[in-house]
C-alpha cells in the first residue's frame, strides 16, 4: 500500500468530465508532477487531493485511511496557489504563523518556527515586510513557507512558478528541489511546462482529456513516450509517418531492414507513426548502420547551445534537427545535406 | 477685441463660471446661518441685533427638536448597524458563492436605488397598515434598511473585489474554520469599505424623509418630518438654527476627516 491512493478518481463538471476514472499511487518523500494541457484535469486532480473539489466517484486513501470525505481544513495538507494567495494584511511572519495560530500552538513555540521557515525559505531578513512589498519570487517563498509551516505530510502546488520570469522560474526549481530535500515532504505539482517536470521531478503523470496517459521517471518518459500524445506534447519531438513494406521499413523514401520495438498488431500493418528526437538525427556523414537520407534546409535558427534546423525530406515532411554548431556551421537554408538516424533511436507509436 | 483682452477673458472667464457654481452650490446652504441668529419670531434676516434665543429652544425638549434628533438618531444608527451586517453578510457569501443566484439577489438589493421613493412609499403604506407597522419604530427601520442597503452593499462589495477569493481555500488549506476566516483573514482586509457602508448607512437614514412621511404619523416624528412640518406649518427660526448646527457637525466631521484620519493613515503604512 502506498502512502497517497488514488482510486478510479471520477468527477464531472455538467457534461464535461474533469476526470475519467483516474488511478495514481504516490509514495511517501516522493515529488510527483502532474503534467498536462490546461483542462486536461490535473488541477481537478490536485483540487480532490486538497479537499477543494469533491470526485463523484471513487476514492483518495492517505495512509490505508479513506480521506475522500474529509473537509480540506482538517486534511493537513499545504497548498500552494498560482496566485500566491497571501494574506495581503499579514506581513511575512504573521502569514507563515497563521496556521500555527489555527492550531493554538503557544507564543514562544509560533516565534520559534516562523524564524525556522522564514530561514528554511530564505526570508530572515523580509519578516516584517507586507506581501504587497514584495517581489513575485518573495511572495512565492512565503507562500511555500506558509504551506509548510505546520508540518503537512503533504505539499500540494498548483503552477506555482507559472507567474515568474524565466530566471527566477529556474532559481526557484532548484530552491523547491532543495526544500523537497531538506523537509522529506511529500511534493505534488501540478505544472503544464514540461521542462518543470524534467527539472524536478522522481515521477512524472502525463494527463489528457481527464486520465492519465503515462507515469514514469522524467527520462523513461523523455525516451519511451507511450502515445502520440505524449510524444506531441511534451514538445520538440518529431512524429512523422513511414510504411512498413516486405518486413522493411520505408522512411523518407529509404528503405531499411525494420528497427526493433516494431509490433504489427499495435502498430500497424502499412501506414506507421514513429517518433524521433530531434538530437537524434544526424547531419553530414552517416554513422555506421544509421538509416541516411537526402533532405533540403528549409530554416536554420540559433537557439544558443546549438542550431535548430529544419529540413524537408524527399517524401514531403519537416524534420526538426538540433545540430551542433560546427556540424551545423554549413547549414545554409536552400542547400542539400544528408541526414541519418540510427534504427535504435526510432520509437512506433500505437495504431490510435 | 485686442488679443490681450481676449486672452485675459479665455483666462478669467473659466475661473468666473467655477466661482458662481460653487457660490450657486453653497450660497443657499449658508445661508440659514444669519437667518438662525435672527431676533424676530419668523424666518427671517436679523434686523436690530443678533440673538441666539432660537438655538435655546432647540433644547427645550417641549419644542419637539430634541426628541426629534434622538428618534433619527436612533433609527439611524439601528438601520446602519443591521443594514451594514446584512450588506456584509450578503457581499461575502457573493464574493465566495460566485454564479447566478448571488447576482439575481444583488439586484434585487439595490433595486431601491431604480424604483423611485414615491412608488416605494405607496407600497409600504399598504402593507405597513396590514401588518400593523405604521408609525412604529420597527416600521421606520426596516425601510430604512432596505433603502440603505445598496450603497452599504456596493461599498462592501467595492473593498471585496480587490480581494482574491483563493484565500478562503488558502485559509482553509492551512485548517481555518469559517469563523477564524471571518474574522482575521476577510474582516481585516474589508473594514474601510465597511466603515464607508456604515456611515452611507447612516446617512441614508439620517436624511430619509419620502417615504417617513408616508408611513409615519404623530407616534414617530424624525428630524426630517419635523423640519418639514416646521416649515410647512410654522416659520419658526429654530428650524434653521436645527440646520446650522447640523452644518456645523458636518463641517467639523469633513475637517477631522481630512487632518485627523489622514495622519492616522499615513502613519500605518
Amino acid at each position: 500500500m502506498s502512502f497517497l491512493d488514488v482510486r478510479n478518481l471520477r468527477k464531472t463538471y455538467g457534461s464535461a468530465v474533469a476526470l475519467d476514472g483516474v488511478d495514481l499511487s504516490i509514495e511517501a518523500g516522493e515529488f510527483v508532477t502532474l503534467l498536462g494541457p490546461s483542462g486536461s484535469g490535473k488541477t481537478t486532480l490536485l483540487m480532490s487531493v486538497a479537499g477543494f473539489a469533491k470526485p463523484d466517484e471513487g476514492a483518495i486513501r492517505l495512509d490505508g485511511v479513506d480521506i475522500t470525505r474529509v473537509d480540506p481544513e482538517d486534511r493537513n495538507f499545504g497548498l500552494v496557489f498560482q496566485g500566491y494567495a497571501l494574506f495581503p494584511h499579514l506581513n511575512v511572519a504573521d502569514n507563515i504563523a497563521f496556521p500555527l495560530r489555527v492550531r493554538k500552538w503557544d507564543k514562544a513555540r509560533i516565534a520559534a518556527r516562523v524564524e525556522e521557515v522564514l530561514n528554511l525559505v530564505g526570508l530572515d531578513k523580509l519578516a516584517s515586510r507586507k506581501p504587497r512589498e514584495l517581489s513575485g519570487g518573495q511572495q512565492q517563498r512565503v507562500a511555500i513557507g506558509r504551506a509548510l509551516a505546520f508540518g503537512p505530510k503533504i505539499l500540494l502546488l498548483d503552477e506555482p512558478l507559472s507567474a515568474l520570469d524565466r530566471t527566477l522560474r529556474d532559481i526557484m526549481q532548484r530552491e523547491l528541489k532543495r526544500l523537497h530535500r531538506q523537509t522529506g515532504v511529500t511534493f505534488v505539482y501540478v505544472t503544464h511546462d514540461q521542462e518543470e517536470a524534467y527539472a524536478m521531478s522522481d515521477r512524472i503523470a502525463v494527463f489528457h482529456n481527464g486520465g492519465i496517459v503515462q507515469v514514469g521517471t522524467p527520462r523513461d518518459i523523455y525516451r519511451a513516450p507511450a502515445s502520440r500524445f505524449v510524444a506531441g506534447f511534451l514538445g520538440g519531438n518529431n512524429i512523422v509517418s513511414a510504411r512498413a513494406i516486405d518486413g522493411g521499413i520505408e522512411l523518407f523514401g529509404t528503405r531499411a531492414p525494420m528497427p526493433e520495438g516494431y509490433d504489427a498488431s499495435r502498430h500497424g500493418r502499412s501506414a506507421l507513426t514513429v517518433w524521433m528526437r530531434p538530437e537524434d538525427i544526424a547531419i553530414g556523414e552517416p554513422r555506421p548502420g544509421a538509416i541516411a537520407f537526402p533532405a533540403v534546409v528549409a530554416d536554420v535558427s540559433f537557439v544558443g547551445s546549438s542550431e535548430r534546423v529544419t529540413v524537408s525530406t524527399p517524401d514531403g515532411q519537416e524534420l526538426l534537427v538540433l545540430a551542433s554548431l560546427a556540424t551545423a556551421r554549413d547549414v545554409a537554408a536552400g542547400g542539400k545535406v544528408t541526414c541519418s538516424v540510427l534504427p535504435s533511436s526510432i520509437g512506433f507509436m500505437a495504431d490510435e | 477685441m485686442t488679443p490681450s483682452t481676449r486672452r485675459l477673458l479665455e483666462r478669467a472667464l473659466p475661473k468666473v463660471f467655477a466661482w458662481l457654481l460653487l457660490a450657486f452650490l453653497f450660497v443657499p446652504v449658508l445661508v440659514v446661518i444669519p437667518v438662525a441668529l435672527t431676533d424676530r419670531d419668523y424666518l427671517s434676516l436679523p434686523n436690530n441685533g443678533i440673538s441666539f434665543d432660537h438655538f435655546a429652544a432647540l433644547a427645550n425638549w417641549r419644542a419637539g427638536w430634541m426628541p426629534s434628533i434622538l428618534t433619527s438618531l436612533g433609527i439611524a444608527v439601528a438601520s446602519s448597524v443591521v443594514a451594514t451586517a446584512v450588506s456584509v453578510a450578503f457581499a461575502i457569501g457573493a464574493w465566495v458563492y460566485v454564479g447566478r443566484w448571488p447576482s439575481i439577489l444583488r439586484v434585487v438589493l439595490l433595486s431601491p436605488l431604480i424604483v423611485p421613493p414615491i412608488i416605494y412609499a405607496v407600497g409600504m403604506v399598504r402593507l405597513w397598515s396590514k401588518l400593523g407597522l405604521l408609525d412604529t419604530w420597527l416600521g421606520v427601520t426596516i425601510v430604512h434598511v432596505i433603502l440603505a442597503m445598496p450603497l452599504a452593499v456596493l461599498a462592501v462589495g467595492a473593498s471585496l473585489s480587490n480581494l482574491d477569493p483563493r484565500l478562503v481555500q488558502a485559509a482553509r488549506s492551512l485548517g481555518a474554520r469559517p469563523e477564524t476566516i471571518f474574522g482575521r483573514v476577510i474582516l481585516p482586509n474589508i473594514v474601510p469599505g465597511t466603515v464607508a457602508g456604515a456611515i452611507l448607512a447612516f446617512i441614508v437614514s439620517w436624511d430619509e424623509i419620502t417615504v417617513t412621511l408616508f408611513i409615519t404619523s404623530r407616534g414617530i416624528v424624525t428630524l426630517p418630518r419635523k423640519i418639514w412640518t416646521s416649515i410647512a406649518d410654522a416659520v419658526d427660526p429654530a428650524l434653521a438654527a436645527c440646520t446650522t448646527v447640523m452644518l456645523a457637525v458636518t463641517i467639523v466631521g469633513l475637517i477631522l476627516r481630512m487632518t485627523v484620519w489622514d495622519r492616522i493613515a499615513q502613519r500605518r503604512p
